[in-house]
This record gives C-alpha cells, structure tokens and sequence, in this order.
C-alpha cells in the first residue's frame, strides 16, 4: 500500500512535469487561508513570512518536501513539535490548516477534498508529487516568464552517487530519471539515485 | 546666501564633533597590548583569550573570587543585546579590558569589558544568495563559535567562506580573503585556533550538494593569508583505507565530514585535534557506501600544524546511518599516574554522548563511557573498535528506526568543561531520540543532501527529564559518574568551570546556573531573558572578577521544547549578553 501509493504520487507528479493539469493536492483552499493565518501567527516568526527560514529552517523548496516525503511526515512533526513556545498545543485543525498552507506556497494546488487527521489519507500525499504538480502547472500557464527563471536557479551541483538508481522503496529508475530530468544535469546526486531500493511500511517504525 | 550659512553651520558642528568627539565615543582602544603566542600558550587568568580560554580547549579558568561562598552575591553589571537575531552560540573572548563579541552574519563588536560601552562595530557584507539556497542562508544566522585574537589583529571566519583580519584597536579591515567558494555551499560556523602565525580552522556547508568530494582543515599565514595546507577529511589519497571505507562511492559523490568545533591544539608536539561530522547522505542505503565505516566521518583527527599531515584518526561512530554527528569539543588532559605524565584526549565526541578518552599522542583508544540513552553503539572492543546496532540500519526508502540520541543530541555544540581541581569532565546533555527514515531526494543548489526525514525528538521511554548535566571523572585507566544533575528543561549553554570549584551554565528555561563541581549542587540560579545560549566565560578588571553570560535564540531549547510544555520559551529570540560581577565590598 504504501509502495503503490508512493510510486502513484510520483507518477502523477511526472504526469504533470509533462503537461498534464495538475491534481488537487488533498485539501481545500479554505484550509489553506487559513492556514496562511494560523502560519503568520505561529511559524512565521521563526521560519519566516516566504517560508525561507530564519531562526529555524525553510519550509519551502523541492528537497524541503522530498525530505518530509508526505503529508503525515509534516503533520506529526509539527503536531508534536511546533511550535516551540506552545509545542503541540494548537490542535489538530489548526496544524492540518498549517499543512495545507506549506503545500498551497510550495505549489499544490487547493482540491475540493479537505485535508484530515487521517493517518492513512496524509501518508497518501506525497509532497514532493503535488508541490511538483502545482509548480508545473504554473509554469505551463506563464512558460516565457518561468523557463528563463528556472533554469537560472538551478545551478550545476553534485548529486548522490545512488541519484537515478532504483533503490528499495524508490520510485522505479525510469519515473525517477524523469523527474530529474529538468534539473539532474545541474547538481550532483546521491551515488544511490535512479536505483531501485528495497521498499517496507514507510509508517512502522521498529 | 542660505546654502553658504548652512555650509559654513556644517563646519562649525563637524568642528564640534571632532572637538568633542573622544569625550562620547572613543571608536578605537589607544594603546591595544598585542596578543603573543607566549600568552596564548600560558594565558593569563584575568582574561578569556580564545574560544575555550587556552589551546586545551578546557573551559576551565584559574579565577576564584566568585567561588561557592561568595556567588550567591552576583550582581548584574552591564547588559548588551546583540546586533543581529538568529541562533545564538557565541564565545566572547576578553582581552585588555576589551570583549570582543562575534554575532550572526558575521558581525563583532569591541565592548569596553568593565562599562560595557561599544568601542566599534564590523559588519561584515555577507555574499548574496538566491533565496531558493535557504539551507545555506540558514547557515548565516547560525552563530559562528568563536573568533581568534593574535597580535593586534581580530581574526574572523565568515558566512561567506572569508577571512577577515580586522585591526583589534578598531575594527578596520586589515586583509581579507575568500578561502573557498560560497557558491559551491562553503561556509564557516567555526572560528580559528592561532597556532604560532598560523591560522588553523576549518570550513562548513560540506553538507551542501555544491561542496560534494572535499571538506577542508586548513592552515592560512596570519600575516599574508597565504595558504600553507589542507587537509580533506573525506578524500584522503595517502590512506587506501580511507577510500575503500566509502564502499564504490567516489569523492564527487560523498559529502559531510564536516569539522564544526575549533579544534584544540598541543603546542609541545605541534598537534591540533578536531573532530569530524556525519557523513552525507545520511543513510547508507541513499549514499551508495554500503558496510563501509565512511572514514573520517565521526573521527578524532590529529595533525601536524607545521604539514597538514595525518598522526592518526580514531572513528568513533563507523558507519553512521542517523546524523548523529560527532565533532564536538576535544579536550586535551594532562594526568600524573606514578609520577608520570599521561597525555590524554577526553570528549563527547558525538550526538551519541558517549564520553571517551584517548592516549593523544598514539590516537590509543583507552576507555569510554555512556551519559545519555543511546541504543546505535553496542559495544567497543578493548582495541577501540566500536561496534554498532545493524538492526537500526534502514534498508528501504522510506523505513523508520527510533534513534537515540536524536539528530538535536544528546549532545550537540554546547560544549564541556574539564576542572583540574576536581579531574572531572562536566558534560551538557539532552535526553531525546527520534525517528529517521531515508527519502531518496534530489539535490539543489544551496540546499543540503541529507536525504531523511526526522520524526520530532522525543524523550526515551521511562526518562521525564530532557536535561543532563554529566560529572564524568577522569584518569587514564577509565571514566566514571561522579554525579549526574538531571532536569525537565534541556541544557542549552556550554558550561564553564573555575577554580573558584563552580560550574556554569544554563538551560530553555532561561536560568542560568552555578554548580558546586564536587556535589552538583545548585548555589546559584538567576532566570534572565531567554535560553541560557554560548560560551559562558569569565574576566578579572581591576580585582573584580566578572561572569558573562550569552543569551537567545536556541536550537537546542526549540528543538526539544515538547518535552517540558509548562515551561514556554519565549518567541522573541532575545539575544543578549548579561555581564555580573560581585559588589565592592
């Protein structure tokens, strides 16, 4: 479940890198606004009002959501975590609105379906999948505004040694090499990317 | 007609000005006594030369007027808010009456010491960045650690990948020089040791994807900033081992290794000690290394400050899959055993917190000991091989292991302090793990290479009190409790230790404390403005002994918070320094 859900997440994600429409990233654009506020008052002052971190880290940018993989990844963060002068304490709407507003600025693209603390709905989101998404089609709407941009902002760097390869888990090597397609040449990767990894329960933990 | 009285007005003030100007600001310190390396080897116990207050990297000062008796009396002297907000872990350093006090961004300000008046400002122009790099601007709001005094010159390592030697007398630009290159992700978070004209330290942002195959010590000439060595800690070509232990992964894909603690240095034998960071990526599953121990990452590396050339190294945490860090403070302990003198080195070396002890001129391992929960290491052999747990080795994108020590420590920057008087080694902590799953990401400019997802740090099951202060004893044979200090809010200081038989230090909930270094008693408790932050340190003026505490934004008091929800941190980050001293009798 986990697997297919992961692998149906980047394939949408690539899908949209192609041209498709974007899909809805799994929450309402209600959520999102407020969300917006909630942020403002809470995070902001730490992370920053463009999410690019201050004091504590940035919130927004392509490697940001692969590394929190999915909507669950952040909502049990910062539902146990955030923020620190009330960690916790902001409750599970307010932090799921939170969600919505990271997803909406990193690109995703707002749904008729809310948002909810459904552990098994928020390991569905894939980040990296619907902020893509929501990225792509922005850019599909304003191409000679966005391509010069995007392809300044994305200087050559190194990429691991596994970038590109199929490892557990991963996404297939082909799926993966399209999506690093736009940016693969720039920066180097992991010595494992592309390859295929073993996969488990992304959700159990030992 | 009005233009010329308005131009002739203009003089007249600036006349005035000039007149008048030394009476308001002074902007330069006449007569500035040089630092010499005699001083730096011996320093004087009136001041705080450099980041740990002598090249033992001890923490530890030979002043006693505030002592058990006598620090209940502390007064506030003067307080100072620093120049710029950001993560605050500074190390003031005091000479000739002056502080000289590094900020984020690369900013220090010269404080007259004993009124707490500025005397000037650098602000150094930090590189501009892309706002995409968040990762690495991220890295310049993170205090630097400290700075170097030598000669008359202020020695800054910045943000930006730069040496900047300021005139200590007032602050002016006397060279400077762009070591390696900011745009690849280079930065510096550590200041220099001065090791007779040279200029030993060590570059940050090697976990930045630009900075893939080389993170550096280096060694520049004080005067001309000419480039004497470099030392790679992740590609060592004189060392076959070295290379083998990355498994097929070859330099332009390995990345970490970064050494983020000013390493410290033995002048009899021309050694400097520095400890070395993770490997990246995290994981071994997305770094392609295999088995492989990923040398140096997680090492004690010793060098020859007159070539640059490895003694030895010994690995701490071969093989690490869970960021858990190991470069903090390397201590440097001299033991008479039998009328003999034992050279040792003494750390926790890593956010494991696992204190060990080391034979400092063979690299010998000789004993370690565990503080905090920790369930990586399961066993070190008697020849120092250290063993780790492979059930916690992810074996899939996506796999979660529950971690301990936490990627925030354990132990983290805030750094110990080791006491002649008592030979213990007094230790800040934190009790906390969290869960780690590899994520197979792609790289992006300015942004680091990871490639994990952390889950929030929690404490270990059955542990309600996130802080540890740890007494380790210490002699060469083996190390043991001497007492443990334990409490619900983190630590979030270095600690401080004097002769006057206290330790200093602090924590999230804003109180800074003294410890009695034989009891763990606390004789002292004052709450200020924000967490207890820095390098708490200690000066003499005049026969008056002062204590300077920094203040201010906390990693380690954020990161951990959860676990002590009825003590709030503030949402200001505060960032201060608060001087006391005791009143005139």
């Amino acid at each position: 479940m986990p697997l297919k859900s992961i692998s149906l997440a980047f394939a949408t994600a690539f899908v949209a890198l192609a041209g498709s429409s974007a899909q809805a990233g799994g929450f309402t654009a209600e959520q999102a606004a407020a969300g917006e506020t909630a942020y403002n008052a809470n995070c902001a002052q730490c992370h920053g009002r463009q999410l690019e971190g201050t004091e504590a880290p940035a919130l927004v940018g392509p490697d940001v959501m692969q590394n929190w993989d999915t909507a669950a990844g952040l909502f049990d963060f910062i539902r146990v975590a955030m923020p620190p002068s009330a960690p916790g304490q902001l409750g599970d709407e307010t932090y799921l609105n939170i969600v919505a507003y990271i997803m909406k600025f990193n690109g995703a693209e707002p749904g008729d379906k809310p948002l909810t603390n459904d552990p098994a709905l928020l390991a569905s989101i894939s980040l990296p999948a619907e902020t893509a998404a929501g990225a792509s089609s922005a850019a599909a709407a304003a191409p000679a505004e966005a391509t010069p941009e995007a392809a300044e902002a994305a200087p050559a760097v190194p990429q691991a040694f596994t970038w590109g390869k199929q490892l557990p888990g991963g996404p297939a090597p082909g799926a993966q090499g399209a999506a690093a397609t736009p940016a693969a040449p720039t920066v180097p990767q992991a010595f494992t990317w592309g390859k295929q990894l073993p996969t488990v329960q992304p959700a159990t933990t030992k | 007609m009005k233009i010329e009285l308005l131009k002739s007005m203009m003089v007249a003030t600036t006349a005035l000005a000039l007149i008048a100007g030394p009476a308001f600001a002074q902007n330069v310190k006449e007569n500035y006594v040089p630092v010499t390396d005699e001083m730096l080897k011996n320093p004087p116990p009136e001041e705080w030369l450099m980041f740990r207050g002598n090249y033992a990297n001890q923490g530890y000062s030979q002043l006693d007027k505030i002592n058990k008796d006598t620090v209940g009396k502390l007064q506030l002297a003067w307080a100072w808010p620093m120049a710029e907000a950001g993560i605050q872990e500074t190390a003031p350093l005091v000479h000739d009456g002056v502080m000289f006090l590094q900020t984020n961004n690369s900013i220090v300000e010269a404080l007259d010491a004993k009124t707490g008046d500025l005397i000037w400002t650098y602000r150094h122009v930090l590189t501009e960045l892309p706002a995409s790099w968040s990762y690495q601007l991220n890295q310049a709001r993170r205090q630097k650690n400290s700075i170097a005094l030598y000669g008359d010159k202020v020695i800054l390592t910045t943000a930006d990948a730069k040496i900047v030697v300021l005139n200590a007398a007032d602050g002016k630009v006397v060279w400077e020089k762009q070591v390696l290159d900011v745009l690849k992700g280079y930065s510096y978070t550590v200041g220099p040791v001065m090791a007779e004209g040279k200029i030993i330290s060590a570059i940050s942002g090697c976990s930045i994807a630009g900075t893939a195959g080389g993170c550096f010590i280096m060694a520049h000439d004080a005067n001309t900033g000419e480039e004497l060595w470099r030392f790679n800690t992740i590609d060592d070509p004189e060392n076959p081992k070295q290379g083998e232990s990355w498994g097929g992964v070859p330099p332009e894909n390995r990345w970490g290794g970064t050494p983020w603690t000013t390493g410290s240095y033995d002048p009899a034998t021309k050694t400097t000690f520095w400890g070395i960071g993770m490997p990246g990526p995290y994981s071994e599953l997305i770094r392609g290394s295999g088995d492989g121990s990923v040398l140096y990452t997680n090492s004690t590396l010793a060098l020859d400050t007159e070539t640059g050339k490895l003694k030895w190294y010994y690995q701490h945490l071969p093989r690490d899959n869970w960021d858990l860090d190991s470069p903090f403070e390397r201590i440097l302990v001299d033991q008479e055993v039998d009328g003999k003198t034992q050279h040792l080195l003494v750390t926790a070396a890593g956010k494991n917190g696992i204190v060990f002890a080391l034979d400092r001129d063979t690299g010998k391992y000789l004993w370690h000991k565990e503080t905090v929960k920790q369930n990586v290491v399961t066993g070190i052999d008697a020849d120092g091989t250290v063993h780790i747990n492979t059930d916690l080795i992810p074996q899939a994108v996506g796999e979660e292991d529950l971690i301990c020590a936490s990627v925030s420590g354990g132990k983290l920057w805030m750094t110990g302090s080791y006491s002649p008087l008592t030979k213990a080694y007094y230790v800040p902590l934190t009790e906390a793990c969290n869960t780690v799953a590899p994520t197979q990401t792609e790289f992006t400019a300015g942004n680091a290479v990871g490639a994990t997802k952390f889950g929030p740090r929690v404490l270990p099951e059955g542990i309600t009190d996130a802080g540890l202060l740890d007494a380790v004893d210490i002699n060469p044979t083996q190390g043991d409790h001497k007492w443990q200090y334990r409490s619900r809010p983190s630590m979030t200081s270095s600690v401080l230790a004097t002769a006057g038989g206290l330790v200093f230090g602090g924590d999230a909930a804003r109180n800074i404390n003294a410890w009695d270094q034989e009891t763990g008693e606390v004789v002292w408790s004052q709450r200020l403005n924000a967490p207890i932050g820095g390098y708490p340190s200690t000066y003499e003026i005049d026969g008056e002994q002062y204590l300077v505490v920094p203040t201010g934004y906390s990693n380690a008091a954020s990161s951990i918070s959860s676990a002590f929800p009825e003590i709030p941190l503030p949402t200001g980050s505060g960032n201060s320094i608060f001087v006391f001293k005791l009143p005139k009798s």
